[in-house]
């Protein structure tokens, strides 16, 4: 971030939290921030799938972090594509070292059988477009990204925009090529924002439970939002009129600000 | 009764039984093989892929605490104990090269490390009564400790009529009258059978079976929660509305089929 910039993005909350009963150990979601370009993400790793932490966390990690090939363009439909291979590379590598590693049946078997990870994705970069802020977000799956404005009061969900839409059967990233499954994301692209505002990106349970308050009583996301921690969590999880489902959870909650003034 | 709490994590396991009929009847031809092979290749498979579903990177989370009881010449705990447990200590395993699509129209050869707990048997006769007596005990025991989780499901595979029909129910009714505070106790019962006499599958009334042994099978086995129907719809099956878990007269498709959706139905 340089003097002349308009904006900063001023992270409110990050919080990555395991099912309840489980080891922080086994959680599948990974989030990731960079503050000097902007980049922010979750993934949500697909349980079921083969080594799903592993390529989430690359996922997330090589988004904000990664240093990209050229013609690698994040937000294009035609040139994202490097980004997902080289993390499905790194996934192959530590996974051949794993599998190297054990000699549980149940491990080998897959790999054997070239089972892949999946993994839901929401990222998001914030820029500077002629004087105006403007974010470019890859979305995919039921992972999602909440920009509340705060000048007209108004909410924008992407990609689900109703806590009923959710469902066990997203789209999601592979970490091996997959023929017959298509992992297209979605992508927004130069959506302007503006100082004040929030933006949230969340994997699913999280995001479901932060529409259904939206729906029902828009008042407590406004207010609370960045206030989130473990203690809450676990309260909401067991709310009796808006349950929060106990599944592993990634959240950011993120503010455009004015940057401060130097000297 | 709710049926709601379905074992996401590994707060709220769940208990999955399987008793297996190993009476001499078993002998008889079943498909490529006997009874007692498909029904022992049956139930390797379903704790195989139980286990896989509760594979979390190199963990297996316990998310299902797991019982075979077989009833033979004995009543006889095969399994019992948490599904980490069970997945570290197979009795044996064989390595086989199995054809996999290769995802371009063909078939592949893939090495496979398959796992063995189960060794087909078939001796004496019938006491299934007892097995259940046994199975009731397994359940009390897991419910004092568990008693808001998902109710246990217990899978009963049998060929033939057991040895003294009136303790067989009284014992089944007891079993099922177990509760967690989340529902009964599911009993889905696989009576299989190479006689092509009409398969019934997953039926909500005893109105159209003619034998008495059928109707004794329906009367033991539960009424299908909603997760159990759409897991039942996922592998298949077309039940309707009430369908109770029992399959008469089932071949070896439809068992693995009912296995799967019993035993996996519940865990995402």
């Amino acid at each position: 971030m340089n003097e002349t910039e308009s904006f900063q993005i001023q992270i409110l909350n990050t919080f990555i939290c395991q099912k309840l009963g489980e080891d922080i150990s086994d959680c599948q979601d990974s989030l990731s921030t960079n503050i000097n370009n902007n980049r922010f993400c979750v993934a949500d790793g697909v349980s079921r799938s083969f080594y799903p932490a592993i390529f989430s966390g690359l996922l997330t990690n090589l988004f904000c972090n990664g240093d990209m090939p050229e013609n690698t363009e994040l937000f294009s439909q035609k040139k994202w594509q490097k980004w997902l291979e080289i993390a499905q590379h790194e996934w192959l590598k530590l996974v051949e070292e794993k599998v190297d590693q054990t000699n549980k049946y149940y491990i080998k078997n897959r790999f054997y059988n070239k089972e892949h990870a999946g993994a839901t994705f929401a990222g998001i970069e914030f820029q500077e477009n002629e004087r105006s802020i403007i974010f470019n977000a890859m979305i995919i799956g039921d992972s999602c990204i909440i920009h509340i404005d705060q000048a007209h009061k108004k909410t924008n969900k992407y990609l689900i925009e109703s806590s009923k839409d959710f469902n066990f059967t997203p789209n999601y990233f592979p970490s091996r090529p997959v023929q017959e499954k298509s992992f297209q994301p979605n992508f927004l692209i130069d959506q302007p924002v503006s100082v004040d505002d929030i933006i949230v990106v969340a994997t699913d349970a999280i995001a479901k439970w932060l529409l259904l308050l939206i729906e029902k009583r828009e008042k407590l996301i406004f207010n609370d939002i960045h206030k989130l921690t473990y203690e809450t969590i676990d309260k909401y999880r067991t709310d009796q009129s808006y349950p929060l489902e106990n599944d592993d959870i990634a959240l950011l909650v993120l503010k455009v600000v004015q940057p401060k003034q130097k000297g | 009764m709710a049926y709601n709490k379905v074992p996401i994590g590994t707060s709220n396991p769940g208990l999955t039984m399987i008793l297996v009929d190993q009476s001499y009847s078993m002998r008889d031809a079943y498909g490529a093989g006997q009874k007692k092979d498909v029904a022992a290749m049956a139930v390797n498979r379903v704790i195989y892929e139980i286990v896989l579903a509760c594979q979390s990177g190199e963990k297996i989370k316990d998310r299902i605490y797991m019982a075979v009881i077989g009833y033979g010449d004995n009543i006889d705990v095969l399994i019992e104990g948490k599904i980490s447990e069970i997945a570290e200590n197979p009795i044996d395993t064989k390595e086989i090269m199995k054809k996999e699509p290769d995802g371009a129209g063909g078939l592949v050869e893939v090495k496979t490390i398959m796992p063995i707990w189960i060794k087909p048997k078939a001796e004496n006769g019938t006491p299934m009564g007892h097995a259940f007596d046994v199975a009731h005990r397994v359940a009390d025991n897991w419910i004092q400790k568990n008693s808001d989780n998902f109710p246990p499901i217990v899978i009963n595979i049998s060929d033939g009529e057991p040895n003294d029909p009136d303790h067989t129910r009284d014992a089944a009714l007891r079993l099922m009258d177990i509760q967690t505070n989340d529902g009964k106790l599911l009993m889905l019962n696989a009576h299989i059978s190479d006689l092509n006499a009409g398969e019934v599958l997953l039926p909500n009334s005893d109105v159209g079976l003619h034998d008495e042994y059928a109707k004794f099978l329906f009367e033991i086995s539960s009424e299908l929660p909603q997760t159990l129907i759409d897991a039942a719809i996922n592998v298949g099956f077309s039940p309707p509305e009430n369908a109770r878990g029992f399959l008469f007269n089932a071949g070896a498709e439809n068992l693995i089929k009912l296995l799967h959706f019993g035993s996996l139905g519940t865990l995402r």
